[in-house]
């Protein structure tokens, strides 16, 4: 039963949450729209963004998933720290991730310069730092869904399994993983979201170049406000975007239920 | 017979201090009695590995598992653990779960299914493999929870009150396939109870344990028919009659015969073929009748005449003790002991019904 009048802000919050893209969709010009798609610019930027994103979400799952296993499985105190500083790139603007990024990993940066010095890798305004401002801002999103699907299962599973005979990785495989495998699925879902709309990040850390730095929400962006385009093509690239990830997010939702059956 | 564990630990947490030796011999099942808080489900998490003590030693067929600069881990210790709840892997089917142990151990699939499956029939759940955790009842749980822990052929296995979650149709169910199974596979075994029946049914041992240390330790038998500790007395508080199966019916030394409940005679029948099967029968003093004169009741079971040997008080009512062997206890109300005149000496006649006698056998 829910109280009556909380039905008000219900609704006024969908609104805020659909209304925007019900207004997006009548801007769109469909007769532009195709010709905008299809274009080699916003071919390339989808493409870059598809692959940037699925790196970053794979490093953030090889690297996240350990991660939110050694938090929730460290002490109450041990335990709060480490997730207070997982969810600050969550609080942070992303600018500034993309600011302390660059004061790391620049070339003048507390480990960029070693990095340019002894091997010659300059990492900012490279596919490879678009990748590593998305795994900065998605990451969190993975590792705190997982650590709390972590903490939920409990270690009572693994204790009996140990008793078993079961070692530590037969277990990790073939009981920690399966009991949260619900957890791991939406905590990736989310994080490959929040990597494909990444923006504020990689625009300073990575930068703005056709073909090697420029995702789609940096083409939206750049079409909107560059010189000499209309805002009807950042239009038609958002919808583009749009479609995309909400095709992407339901076939791996439909595959990741069947697999938790 | 050989020692295979010998464990000898000391816990201090905040006041309370846990100072326990055990040992057992090979093929042995020891009972470890004790109220809540009495530290006995601490000594098994520290024989498995699971908790460390602040110093003792723990050592399984001449292995040290834990002691001091050594520290095997639960999975290396051949040591498995059957507690209160089954926790069935929920992911997992029953034969899955069963064969879990055995894929641990790199047992090939095929070979680790078909002895999941001889399992699962052997606690009569052969047509539940298949099955979620969730599709079972808490009793088919547990049988598959047994069933997996037998599977792992662990040297030891340590059951933590393994029929305290079930309820009372299925506990005695439960009991006796574990009965069954431990006199199968020989399993060493200990098992924590706060339940006198755990022990007369399962146990060759009992250890009684009380706020940390071991308190009172013999055959069973004996420590529960003379309980030298208050605890035991009043877990018991029951009355304990300890002899052999004589046509359906449970004979003291002494040559009382008693009858038991019609459900539980159906378990006596069927073992009794053998000459003498050992038994137990549990009774309140509560259920025991007290009169001056012989009852009229055609069958001479459950009837006889004793001679008071104490009167005490009860919980409820007045403590007769009767003599025999073993003693009976009868307890009845004041007004009753009044107006029958009964003093320490009296010849009384005691009888009880057999719907109130539960009749258990004996490993």
């Amino acid at each position: 039963m829910i109280p009556r009048l909380l039905y008000i802000p219900a609704m006024i919050g969908l609104a805020l949450l659909v209304l925007p893209l019900g207004g997006l969709l009548l801007r769109v010009d469909w007769m532009t729209l195709p010709g905008v798609i299809s274009s080699p610019e916003a071919l390339r930027a989808l493409g870059l963004s598809l692959a940037t994103a699925t790196a970053a979400t794979l490093l953030s799952f090889v690297l996240g998933v350990p991660l939110a296993l050694c938090i929730a499985r460290s002490g109450p105190r041990l335990g709060s720290l480490l997730r207070a500083l997982v969810t600050v790139p969550l609080v942070l603007p992303p600018l500034v991730g993309g600011i302390a990024l660059l004061y790391l990993l620049g070339r003048g940066g507390l480990i960029g310069q070693y990095l340019d010095l002894a091997f010659g890798i300059r990492l900012p305004f490279t596919t490879a730092a678009v990748v590593i401002a998305q795994t900065f801002v998605a990451m969190p999103f993975l590792v705190i869904s997982v650590e709390g699907a972590l903490r939920t299962a409990g270690i009572r599973y693994e204790r009996v399994a140990s008793t078993l005979g079961a070692g530590p990785y037969f277990v990790f495989r073939n009981v920690t993983v399966p009991l949260v495998l619900p957890g791991l699925i939406s905590g990736t879902v989310l994080c490959f979201a929040r990597a494909l709309g990444e923006f504020g990040a990689t625009a300073l850390f990575a930068g703005n170049q056709d073909g090697v730095t420029r995702t789609m929400p940096l083409a939206i962006y750049t079409a909107f406000n560059g010189s000499g385009v209309t805002p009807d093509q950042a239009v038609a690239l958002s919808l583009l975007l749009i479609a995309v990830a909400v095709i992407i997010l339901m076939l791996v939702r439909g595959r990741g239920v069947e697999l938790a059956r | 017979m050989s020692v295979l564990l010998d464990a000898r630990l000391r816990l201090l947490r905040d006041s309370f201090v846990l100072d326990v030796s055990l040992s057992l011999a090979e093929g042995e099942v020891l009972a470890l009695l004790g109220p809540n808080g009495s530290g006995k489900s601490t000594v098994l998490n520290l024989i498995a590995g699971l908790a460390l003590p602040d110093s003792g030693t723990v050592s399984l067929d001449g292995r040290a598992l834990t002691g001091p600069g050594v520290n095997i881990p639960p999975e290396r210790r051949d040591i498995g653990l059957l507690g209160q709840e089954p926790l069935l892997f929920p992911h997992l089917s029953a034969r899955e779960n069963v064969a879990f142990p055995l894929r641990a151990a790199r047992v090939s699939k095929p070979s680790a299914r078909k002895q999941a499956d001889d399992w699962l029939d052997r606690v009569g759940l052969g047509d539940c493999a298949d099955s979620r955790p969730v599709a079972l009842s808490g009793g088919q749980q547990q049988r598959v929870a047994l069933a997996r822990a037998l599977a792992a052929s662990p040297r030891l296995l340590l059951l933590d009150e393994p029929f305290a979650s079930l309820d009372a149709e299925t506990a005695p169910v439960i009991r006796h396939l574990l009965r069954e199974q431990l006199a199968a596979t020989g399993m060493t075994t200990i098992v924590v109870t706060h339940d006198v029946v755990d022990a007369v049914v399962l146990a060759d041992r009992v250890a009684v344990m009380h706020a940390g240390s071991v308190v009172d330790e013999g055959a069973t038998a004996t420590v529960l028919e003379a309980p030298r500790n208050h605890f035991v007395a009043a877990l018991a508080g029951v009355n304990l009659v300890v002899g052999s199966v004589v046509d359906g019916a449970v004979r003291a030394p002494d040559g009382r015969i008693f009858q038991a409940r019609q459900s539980n005679c159906g378990a006596l029948g069927v073992d009794s073929t053998g000459a003498d099967s050992a038994a137990a029968v549990v009774f309140r003093p509560g259920a025991v009748v007290v009169g001056l004169e012989r009852p009229r009741q055609a069958s001479p079971r459950n009837v006889w005449s004793a001679t008071v040997t104490r009167i005490d008080a009860g919980s409820s009512g007045v403590r007769l003790h009767t003599s025999g062997s073993p003693e009976v206890v009868a307890e009845v109300t004041p007004g009753a002991v009044a107006e029958l005149g009964i003093r320490v000496g009296s010849l009384v006649w005691l009888s009880v019904k057999a719907t109130e006698v539960n009749a258990h056998l004996r490993p």
